[in-house]
């Protein structure tokens, strides 16, 4: 096997893994969401944070929906008013993360 | 005069996937070994010890980011003309001109291709002024 065949298999791995935890990550996020909703308005640097993360990684692996759904995510946490359209925003965003992330999954047999 | 052949990365992300994803790819490049740090603070306390040829710095990270890390690095008296390129998805040019100020060599545009990385970073490396 040669070197970029090799990096090629190992890049497949890590986009995997990074599924995976993506995964994991949507039910945090929608917490977020939630306490967001209740006033918790310190949640917002952390949905930032996950979403940044979420963005950069999706598009470096070629998920290229689960990168604009956290890129679009991202943004509305960068917002300094959090009114029920944000908030409307960011549940219809944070449900497409989902779908896309799940479908990514499926055509890797998670 | 022409620089040294490169030899000795570090690279700042607090990412771990692309982490893991630059290190492979970089270290394609026959002879070149690459040490990773998780966070600013890290790279302040491995870089100096590490003494690398080359500092890659995500710009986007909690805590210390990458411009606040290099600040840092600058204050550092063996590392004040170490060379250190920035890796960000914020490339449009007026980002890049920014980071060019604070005393970035290049940036390399976040999503990068990790065929390429290589011939990117060492083409940087050789068109910087010798030493």
């Amino acid at each position: 096997m040669s070197d970029a065949e090799r990096l090629r298999q190992q890049l497949q791995e890590i986009g995997t893994r990074f599924l995976q935890r993506t995964l994991r990550e949507i039910e945090p996020l929608d917490e977020l969401r939630r306490r967001l909703r209740a006033g918790d308005r310190s949640c917002l640097a952390e949905i930032q944070r996950l979403a940044h993360r979420i963005h950069g990684s999706g598009a470096m692996f070629g998920f290229d929906a689960i990168s604009t759904h956290a890129r679009e995510i991202e943004l509305l946490a960068s917002s300094d008013v959090v009114g029920t359209d944000l908030l409307m925003r960011l549940e219809a965003c944070l449900l497409a993360l989902k779908n896309a992330t799940a479908a990514a999954a499926a055509t890797r047999g998670l | 005069m022409k620089r040294a052949g490169l030899r000795t990365i570090v690279y700042v992300d607090d990412e771990p996937d692309i982490r893991e994803v630059v290190q492979l790819s970089l270290e394609l490049t026959e002879g070149l070994q690459v040490h990773t740090c998780e966070s600013g603070e890290q790279a302040l306390r491995m870089v100096p010890q590490l003494e690398p040829d080359l500092v890659l710095l995500d710009v986007m990270m909690p805590v210390m980011d990458g411009p606040a890390t290099l600040q840092r690095l600058r204050s550092v008296g063996s590392l004040v003309d170490l060379p250190v390129i920035f890796m960000t998805a914020k490339a449009m040019p007026q980002e890049v001109a920014r980071f060019l100020e604070l005393g970035a060599v290049a940036v390399i545009a976040k999503p990068f291709d990790p065929m390429q990385l290589g011939n990117q970073v060492l083409a940087i490396w050789e068109a910087l002024p010798g030493e």
